[in-house]
């Protein structure tokens, strides 16, 4: 059964996992999924960069958190428009430094461009603000469903896919999309130590799409290549540079490396960005060892131990078969 | 830890016998790396406890993080405990081929010691679907938990039987 070409694709929760209601920003916790799906509500910059900080939301969801917190601040505003200018670039430097590996300064250096451009040409700041971030986000919006229908078509059936942490929502998507074209399609997730997105979002919105989806340990990443178990590598990544290495959570360079030796095509969805020259450059967030030594508010481990936990593994471009890039500039 | 990574790491990876580590006297106490071992963290309790009674403190790393010391080239060596030899390769936890390409790549010496006796080749999948004693996986999730694999002999630098 052949798919509609104007059929509207069903969306993942985690595809576009931030809302308004009301002047309120609601934001999904992903750290509840799958027990439930709660929203996180958000008022203020420093409310957005504790839920950005605390991985409350991550990958595509930081991105619109951040976005939509420039809205937050128009919203809340009561002052001048030369006053909303210096609040805007306040919030950009807080939102640039709430997770250091991340690009956010790409996006807010847009926001804030179009903050000045309008005072310095006397338009209405708030009026211009907000229609030009809401078209930023359409635009965005757009992309990305076209991307997944991109990924739905590089799956052909009887593929048998790994991938490792989560898309946000695209992989899903593009599994229901092969679904319905009557592929019979396989995926193996990582459970993606030490916070499991790939047990708790991944494999569980793929099973929501209907996809037959298999955990694994990551441990066992070589051992499903080697035994023909697996035949194509989709990731996302977090960030990327202008040679075209990229940075994803830890964990998907040696999956990179061991796709290479087995001969399985890897491909990885990026967001292409000239900021950073090479991989080398891209500063690595170390996270706090507790967050790897415990878990559920217990320790893991029956004695004392230091723990190293680097957020993110780079992966240089020569070991990508193909990217599949949205431009967010 | 610090963000500061010790130069010349020795990695260990599966479960060693006790007698093993008494080879670690004299040994810089911050370049000792442990591998969790899941599901069950079986290698870091053991290998983490055999080293503690010998006062060396290891630095733990979840199974998936090994690749980033390697990328930053600060491996020295890797350890792994096998099950048993041929002339082939060796049978070894999972995990160990993980090592192996990754030293390959990098061109790191591997190193085979015996390990405890670790007779099941799977675990049960319901061992994939929880952490620390906490349902991680949404209900109706499927698991593939293979313990041991194969280590082919192009990856080993030399085995000590």
């Amino acid at each position: 059964m052949r798919r509609s070409k104007n059929r509207s694709i069903k969306e993942s929760p985690l595809f576009w996992p931030v809302h308004w209601k009301g002047d309120v920003l609601s934001v999904l916790d992903e750290t509840l999924i799958p027990r439930r799906l709660n929203y996180i509500k958000v008022h203020t910059t420093a409310e957005a960069v504790k839920v950005i900080r605390d991985m409350k939301t991550r990958a595509f969801g930081q991105f619109l958190v951040v976005l939509n917190t420039f809205l937050l601040e128009i919203n809340r505003h009561k002052g001048s428009e030369q006053n909303l200018v210096k609040k805007l670039e306040k919030t950009a430097r807080a939102l640039n430094n709430s997770r250091p590996t991340f690009p956010f300064a790409e996006v807010t250096s847009i926001v804030v461009g179009w903050a000045r451009k309008a005072a310095d040409d006397q338009l209405n700041v708030r009026e211009s603000l907000i229609k030009n971030i809401n078209g930023y986000l359409q635009g965005i919006r757009f992309r990305r469903l076209e991307r997944v229908k991109k990924i739905a078509s590089l799956i052909k059936n009887r593929d048998s896919i790994l991938t490792h942490c989560n898309v946000s929502g695209e992989l899903a998507m593009a599994a229901r999309i092969c679904q319905e074209e009557g592929k019979d399609i396989h995926f193996f997730a990582t459970e993606t130590r030490p916070y499991f997105q790939g047990s708790k979002l991944t494999a569980w919105e793929l099973g929501r799409m209907g996809a037959s989806v298999t955990l694994i340990a990551d441990n066992a990443v070589a051992s499903v290549m080697a035994d023909g178990l697996v035949n194509k590598v989709i990731v996302g990544s977090d960030r990327s540079c202008a040679n075209g290495d990229f940075a994803n959570k830890i964990g998907t360079y040696p999956i990179a490396v061991l796709a290479k030796e087995f001969g399985i095509p890897f491909y990885v969805l990026t967001q292409p960005s000239n900021t950073i020259p090479r991989g080398e450059d891209i500063p690595i967030e170390i996270r706090q060892e507790k967050e790897l030594l415990t878990f559920n508010g217990r320790a893991t481990l029956p004695f004392k131990a230091r723990g190293f936990y680097p957020g993110f593994d780079v992966v240089p471009h020569e070991f990508i078969t193909e990217s599949l890039p949205i431009d967010v500039r | 830890m610090s963000d500061k990574l010790p130069d010349h790491v020795i990695l260990l990876q599966g479960v060693f016998e006790e007698g093993f580590f008494d080879r670690f006297s004299g040994q810089p106490q911050d370049a000792i790396f442990i591998l969790e071992g899941r599901p069950g963290l079986t290698a870091a309790r053991s290998n983490g406890r055999a080293l503690v009674k010998r006062k060396i403190q290891p630095t733990v790393l979840a199974d998936n993080m090994a690749g980033f010391l390697f990328y930053k080239k600060r491996v020295k060596e890797v350890w792994m405990a096998y099950q048993s030899v041929y002339p082939e390769g060796a049978v070894c936890s999972i995990g160990a081929m993980i090592l192996a390409v990754l030293a390959k790549k990098h061109r790191i010496a591997v190193y085979l010691f015996k390990g405890r006796p670790q007779p099941d080749l799977m675990a049960k999948e319901k061992e994939i679907f929880s952490f620390n004693g906490q349902r991680v996986s949404a209900a109706g999730t499927r698991g593939y938990v293979p313990l041991l694999e194969w280590v082919d002999k192009k990856y080993i630098t030399k085995i000590y039987s």
